[in-house]
């Protein structure tokens, strides 16, 4: 039985919901109220997660908080193919590696979004070089892969890299920051939107077609 | 940014935080209308309110509580903060929805919150259904001496009109608007016949591009808890906002060259119409072409 501490508006959150569909799992929502309640920070959630941050998933008696593990636990238990968490060593890695990247320099895009979204007083401008630098990082790889033949963050395939990298680059214009200057980013996020189970959430477009 | 001069933006009532900000003496930062305003509970429960700046600061005279949300005039009220006895009535529901940041302007806002064309496109499986699209007839008056603007007998098909609701229906709704920058909704309720919910937006603006939406619900509700009613809202909202601050111009276009409406804009043609004739200047768009 898999329950996901959960805020609908939380990128992060999002992208757990996303490989939950994509794998097909069935799991009840545990809501949060993050804004305005900042449940997140009261004892209740501290005990599930000392940091206070939303993703927490709970798995019978395994409790995991942290995005990034947490994708990493439903690819390796719950997708025999091994396609979303491949076992060669050389790609695991690679995925390893997307996944710290989204995890700590995909974190200033993803607090500046939240700032904006609830209003606070918060000054943008030092979030911004930092996630300009970021969204070139993964522009420059991209477009490097697209010239060897690969469509994917992480192997020839979909993997749960790219859904870690996802949500904060999709919403990156919500805060402002344009993905004009992207175009193997914009094709990107295109083949994402056409993975099998995709789902939205607010700030994320879906295919029109 | 500096305070506008717009003697009527000044002149009215804005809601600047909910009670639930100011926790444990902290004082809340925010701003209003270009102005940067600090608001404060003392010990007393008494809440102060003082415009900062540089090379002033100096205390709000207008600051009232009311519906748990902490109100300010910067200039001399021009009128009454909006009456909402519902509110006191029992049977009811009433949550304050969390502030939400818009990168738009106000009428921006209000004017997407009474719109019903865009339910079908913007709010799929919950405000509107692509099958259902089309927006029957509603009636746009006046009321109260046309202090306030009113769409009545609106209708439409809502897969999942609210938090309660356990199917598809269709909903009517009247549409009230009290100021540039304050909007009720009236709807029936799914679960409880012949009653209404209410939704209210109290639109802050920071400055004339950037608002801070306050909201509240007063529903008929008695099995969803307060967490499942703000996600439920939160979704629908945060679609509204990825909307809005892609429109442009980001000051509401006032001049009838600037649009092309179409009958099921009668709302906000009346409302357009109406920020027209008053003297606003904030957050409207009054160019030509």
């Amino acid at each position: 039985m898999i329950t996901l501490y959960d805020y609908i508006l939380c990128g992060d959150c999002y992208k757990t919901r996303l490989l939950l569909n994509m794998l097909g799992l069935d799991y009840t929502a545990a809501k949060v109220d993050v804004h305005p309640g900042r449940e997140d920070r009261k004892p209740a959630f501290l005990a599930l997660n000392p940091l206070g941050r939303i993703p927490v998933l709970t798995d019978g008696e395994l409790r995991l908080f942290d995005a990034e593990a947490i994708l990493t636990y439903l690819a390796l238990a719950y997708d025999p193919a091994r396609q979303w968490l491949p076992q060669d060593p050389a790609t695991a890695a690679r995925v390893a590696m997307w996944l710290a990247f989204a995890g700590q320099h995909l974190a200033p895009l993803t607090a500046a979004r939240m700032a904006n979204l609830i209003g606070t007083e918060t000054d943008l401008a030092p979030y911004r070089v930092p996630s300009l630098r970021a969204i070139e990082i993964v522009e420059d790889h991209l477009a490097e892969c697209e010239l060897m033949g690969q469509h994917w963050v992480a192997a020839p395939h979909a993997t749960i890299a790219d859904l870690a990298l996802f949500p904060a680059i999709a919403m990156a214009p919500e805060t402002g920051i344009c993905l004009n200057a992207s175009p193997a980013v914009w094709r990107w996020l295109g083949r994402v939107k056409h993975l099998p189970g995709f789902i939205v959430m607010p700030g994320v477009l879906p295919l029109l077609a | 940014m500096a305070i506008t001069t717009d003697q009527t933006a000044l002149d009215d009532w804005y809601v600047v935080a909910a009670m639930s900000d100011l926790v444990d003496g902290a004082v809340h930062r925010t701003r209003l209308l270009g102005q940067a305003i600090m608001v404060a509970c003392d010990a007393d429960g008494l809440i102060t309110c003082h415009e900062s700046g540089p090379t002033h600061d100096h205390p709000v005279c207008h600051v009232i509580t009311r519906y748990g949300f902490i109100w300010v005039c910067l200039g001399h009220p021009a009128r009454a903060i909006v009456a909402i006895p519902e509110i006191g009535e029992p049977g009811r529901r009433f949550l304050q929805r969390g502030r939400i940041g818009v990168a738009t302007s106000g009428p921006r806002i209000i004017e997407n919150f009474f719109d019903l064309s865009h339910f079908s496109f913007v709010h799929l499986g919950t405000l509107g259904d692509q099958d259902s699209t089309e927006v029957p007839r509603y009636t746009v008056n006046f009321r109260e001496d046309a202090a306030e603007l009113w769409a009545t007998e609106c209708r439409f098909f809502q897969p999942k009109a609210s938090a309660a609701a356990g199917s598809g229906g269709e909903v009517f709704y009247n549409y009230r608007v009290t100021s540039p920058f304050v909007s009720i909704i009236y709807k029936d309720s799914l679960v409880a016949t012949g009653k209404l919910d209410l939704i209210g937006l109290f639109v802050q603006p920071r400055e004339e591009t950037d608002c801070i939406v306050h909201s509240f619900c007063l529903v008929h509700d008695e099995t969803n808890s307060d967490t499942e009613l703000l996600h439920f809202y939160h979704e629908i909202f945060a679609q509204d906002r990825s909307v809005l601050i892609h429109q442009t111009p980001k000051g509401l276009p006032l001049m009838p060259r600037r649009e092309i409406p179409t009958q099921s804009d009668a709302m906000s043609i009346a409302y357009r119409r109406w920020l027209k004739k008053s003297p606003l200047t904030f957050g409207v768009d009054r160019a030509a072409w």
